[in-house]
């Protein structure tokens, strides 16, 4: 795809990659500090459209009053926690060819174009330990390439973590049911508004988006 | 009422509130300063993507003046209220609703869209309400509220138990609301009352004091260990409470004066210490203080504002500056100070007159001069018998050489002067004035020649013409104005008649009236005297049967015959007709038998011709047969004499009984219903 700054586009989209990661990690932390105390004060739904409606906005829910310190959420205060981000970045780094499918006329990012972009978002620390995500660039690639339906993206690998590697969000209690009960929605309709999101981006960094012939 | 303190969450700072002028001052605050600046700011706000904090502030500024509690707030729950001001006038002003506004503003573009999007999600998660429109509503509560217990007429006595049913009537109604609308009424505000030593956050409030005790029990609060704050519910707090105690149960009691050194610093005034939950709570805290201290609001009756009306202030006139650049009460007491001043002046001024009026009255008694009552005045006799013998010439002359209405006016004026003097009104010197003008007047009249300088001589009139009741009788009024020519007449012929107090003496009226005319030329002259027919004295109704006719041959019959009408059947006045013409018609012939046997008609005068006529119908009977012409003449002159009229009776077809009074026969008159006076009424 022709960009007027294709290194800007590039560095761009990983920074919304990243950025929605933060995001729905936030966002995760947020809607799960509702279930300490504003459990029936807040409407998940509104919180759902904030956090959709700002997808790489990581604070947007504190708008809401809500904090996610160690009083509201203490259980997610812990270094084993913190490892999703960088899960969750992972997961976006590796669905990233099918911006592929994003065309400006005939015009569409090339395989190099999109490797250098799961570069930087890997290069920022996006990471995938144990494998527990088990999807891969390689594999989206080729579903891309063939035309093929690509696996949707769900929160699996998210409660797998939990259960295996945060004891404080396995206990079976009050919060950490609705964690996980919300989190499937979150994860599959968070990622579908990133999808979106990163493909305005890329008509956004495109030429043709603001018609100017590449030849002057 | 002394103002008292409240506290509010999360502020260490103590607010005072004067209930009922706090109240007051905040339903007659003006919020148009404050929204003028809140639309200036946000229309600022959204032209540039930042809100104005001049603007900002200025509005803040202008809405903490309207309570003491939005001025406590100011920093906590009302630290928004500018902004939820334009979040009121952006949903009013283009007819959205908060739900749109909030999702207009979900991905905010700069600080303005932001903060409302912020704020209305604090609206949404329960954590804000918009205190503007709080303001607004609980202005509106504290309104109703007033006008529902305090507003009555000015000046109207209310008891302070209606007050208190009013607002124990007001208040269960709220109750009742909420409990409709599932609302728990614990959860509504209120206000919680506090010694300030337990009151929340006392620890922290009394710093001083508290660190003072803080250091005589830490001992034995070392082995308390928390590193968080604990939630106490109401069913716990007992035991909660029991457990805090046990730190501190073996504590000692310092000496007093350390005591007071420590507390001085850190003890108010005030023993009390309030603290709401809400707006509204301290609203009505302010009725309940109100009627505690036994105080309440009432209208001003002069500029009909409210104002709290007690023990300390009991004047139906507020303390608020009026348009005047007065209070209420100063501009009433200014007012009520000019009124005794004019009082005062015009007493003074009215003391002052009756002093004078007085020292003028005891001047004018030592001069002699009589000044206030009035003494009746005796006409000497010699004057008396002077004006009744002009009176007498010139009646001779009425009508002849003397035009009948002059004299009657002079006349008239004579009498009211001699009346005026008997009064006291008038003097003797303007009698003998007005007589000796008369004299010079008609001298030629009178035979003396008329003096040509008269004509600067005017009649002389008098003031007034006051005629008592008494002497009614005595006046003679114009109609008969010469009648008591006809009664000198008519005593002349019957020696034993009674004499009348205003005649002259016999022997003076026979040296005036050289010509007295026989017995038949008296006669005529009396029917000349007399005005009006014989038919008009017989209407003429006397306003007076009180005074007895004289004895006399002739007026027994007219005696008789008075005595005889039925007061009840006498009838109502009749005027006669003026300028009646004196009848001249020949009697009807009464036949008398002389002593040669021939038959002849007695001579009767003119005027008594109808009289006589009537009297000696046919058709009437007598008892006593049919009248003389002397009869006739005197019933005329009885009646002139009473100015009366004498009746028939208005028997139609039947007969009167007789009645007997005083002795005297009865008479009956039988007269056809078609004359008698009764059946011209």
């Amino acid at each position: 795809m022709d960009f007027i700054n294709e290194e800007q586009a590039i560095s761009g989209l990983a920074d919304t990659v990243i950025k929605g990661g933060i995001s729905l990690y936030n966002a995760v932390k947020y809607i799960y500090s509702i279930g300490e105390n504003d459990f029936y004060k807040i409407n998940i739904k509104d919180a759902f459209k904030v956090v959709l409606n700002n997808i790489t906005d990581g604070d947007s829910l504190r708008s809401f009053g809500l904090r996610i310190d160690n009083g509201s959420c203490s259980e997610m205060q812990n270094t084993e926690y913190d490892k999703v981000l960088p899960m969750i970045i992972y997961s976006f780094a590796v669905r990233l060819p099918t911006l592929r499918n994003v065309r400006n006329g005939d015009d569409r990012m090339t395989d190099d174009q999109i490797q250098k972009v799961y570069s930087i978002v890997m290069a920022r620390g996006a990471e995938n330990p144990d494998g527990l995500i088990r999807e891969e660039y390689a594999e989206f690639k080729y579903l891309v390439h063939k035309g093929r339906p690509l696996p949707p993206y769900t929160a699996e690998w998210f409660k797998t973590y939990i259960y295996t590697h945060v004891p404080s969000l396995a206990d079976i209690t009050n919060k950490n049911m609705f964690l996980l009960g919300f989190a499937d929605v979150l994860f599959a309709m968070f990622y579908a508004c990133l999808e979106e999101e990163l493909s305005g981006k890329v008509l956004e960094y495109s030429a043709r988006a603001y018609s100017i012939p590449l030849d002057k | 009422m002394d103002a008292v303190r409240f506290i509010i969450g999360n502020n260490n700072t103590y607010y005072e509130l004067a209930p009922g002028k706090d109240m007051l001052c905040f339903t007659e605050f003006n919020f148009s300063f404050f929204w003028e600046q809140c639309i200036e700011a946000g229309k600022a706000a959204s032209r540039s993507g930042r809100l104005p904090a001049e603007l900002m502030q200025s509005a803040r500024n202008a809405v903490t003046q309207c309570h003491p509690y939005v001025k406590a707030c100011i920093e906590g729950s009302f630290d928004s209220v500018v902004i939820d001001c334009i979040i009121a006038y952006i949903c009013s002003s283009e007819s959205i609703g908060l739900e749109e506004l909030w999702a207009r503003c979900i991905s905010p573009k700069n600080n303005y869209e932001t903060a409302i999007f912020r704020r209305i999600s604090e609206y949404k998660t329960g954590r804000a309400i918009n205190q503007w429109i709080n303001i607004v509503r609980i202005n509106e509560y504290a309104k109703k509220k007033l006008d529902f217990i305090y507003n009555d007429k000015a000046g109207s006595n209310i008891s302070a138990d209606e007050y208190r049913r009013r607002k124990e009537y007001f208040d269960l109604a709220f109750s009742i609301a909420a409990n409709e609308m599932g609302f728990p009424a614990e959860d509504m505000p209120y206000v919680r009352k506090y010694s300030p030593s337990l009151a929340p956050e006392a620890a922290f409030r009394m710093g001083k004091f508290s660190h003072y005790v803080y250091g005589s029990v830490s001992e034995k609060l070392k082995r308390i260990s928390s590193d968080s704050m604990r939630q106490v519910s109401s069913v716990i707090s007992d035991q909660s409470a029991m457990d805090a105690f046990s730190h501190i149960k073996d504590m000692e009691r310092p000496d007093s004066l350390e005591m007071r050194r420590a507390s001085l610093e850190g003890i108010g005034s005030s023993s009390v210490i309030y603290m709401p939950t809400g707006f509204k709570g301290l609203i009505d805290l302010e009725f309940d203080l109100l009627e505690e201290n036994g105080e309440h609001i009432e209208r001003c009756v002069s500029c009909g504002r409210y104002f709290i009306r007690g023990k300390e202030y009991d004047s139906p006139y507020c303390t608020r500056v009026n348009s005047g650049g007065k209070t209420c009460l100063a501009a009433h007491e200014e007012q009520q100070r000019l009124r005794r001043e004019a009082e005062e002046k015009a007493r003074r001024a009215e003391e002052e007159a009756r002093r004078a009026a007085a020292e003028a009255e005891e001047k004018a008694r030592l001069a002699g001069l009589r000044t206030a009552t009035k003494v009746p005045v005796i006409i000497p006799r010699e004057l008396d018998l002077r004006s009744q013998a002009l009176y007498y010439n010139l009646s001779k002359c009425a009508g002849r050489e003397m035009d009948r209405a002059e004299f009657e006016e002079w006349a008239g004026y004579l009498e009211s002067l001699k009346d005026n003097i008997r009064n006291g009104d008038g003097s003797i010197s303007q009698l003998e004035d007005f007589l000796k003008s008369a004299e010079k007047m008609y001298g030629d009249i009178l035979g003396k020649g008329r003096d040509t300088g008269s004509q600067n001589i005017q009649p002389y009139a008098p003031k007034s013409r006051k005629v008592s009741a008494d002497k009614a009788v005595k006046w003679v009024p114009k109609s008969f104005g010469s009648v008591s020519e006809a009664r000198e007449d008519f005593e002349a012929v019957y020696e034993n008649a009674p004499s009348m107090s205003d005649e002259p003496p016999r022997e003076t009226r026979s040296e005036i009236r050289t010509d007295i005319p026989d017995r038949q030329d008296r006669g005529e002259y009396v029917a000349k005297s007399i005005k009006g027919s014989a038919d008009m004295a017989v209407r003429w109704i006397p306003k007076s049967f009180d005074s007895e006719p004289a004895p006399s041959r002739n007026t027994d019959f007219a005696r008789d015959f008075v005595r005889d009408v039925k007061p009840e059947s006498r009838p109502a006045p009749y005027e006669p007709p003026k300028a009646a013409p004196v009848q001249t018609v020949q009697p009807a012939a009464e036949e008398h038998i002389a002593e040669d046997g021939r038959k002849y008609k007695p001579f009767v005068p003119k005027k008594y011709a109808s009289l006589y006529e009537a009297m000696t119908d046919p058709k009437y009977k007598t008892e006593k047969g049919a009248p003389t012409v002397g009869d006739v003449m005197g019933i005329a002159e009885l009646a002139a004499a009473k100015k009366d009229t004498f009746i028939f009776s208005s028997s139609e077809g039947g007969e009167d009984k007789p009645k007997k009074s005083d002795g005297a026969p009865p008479v009956r008159v039988i007269r056809s219903p078609d004359r008698t006076p009764a059946g011209r009424r």
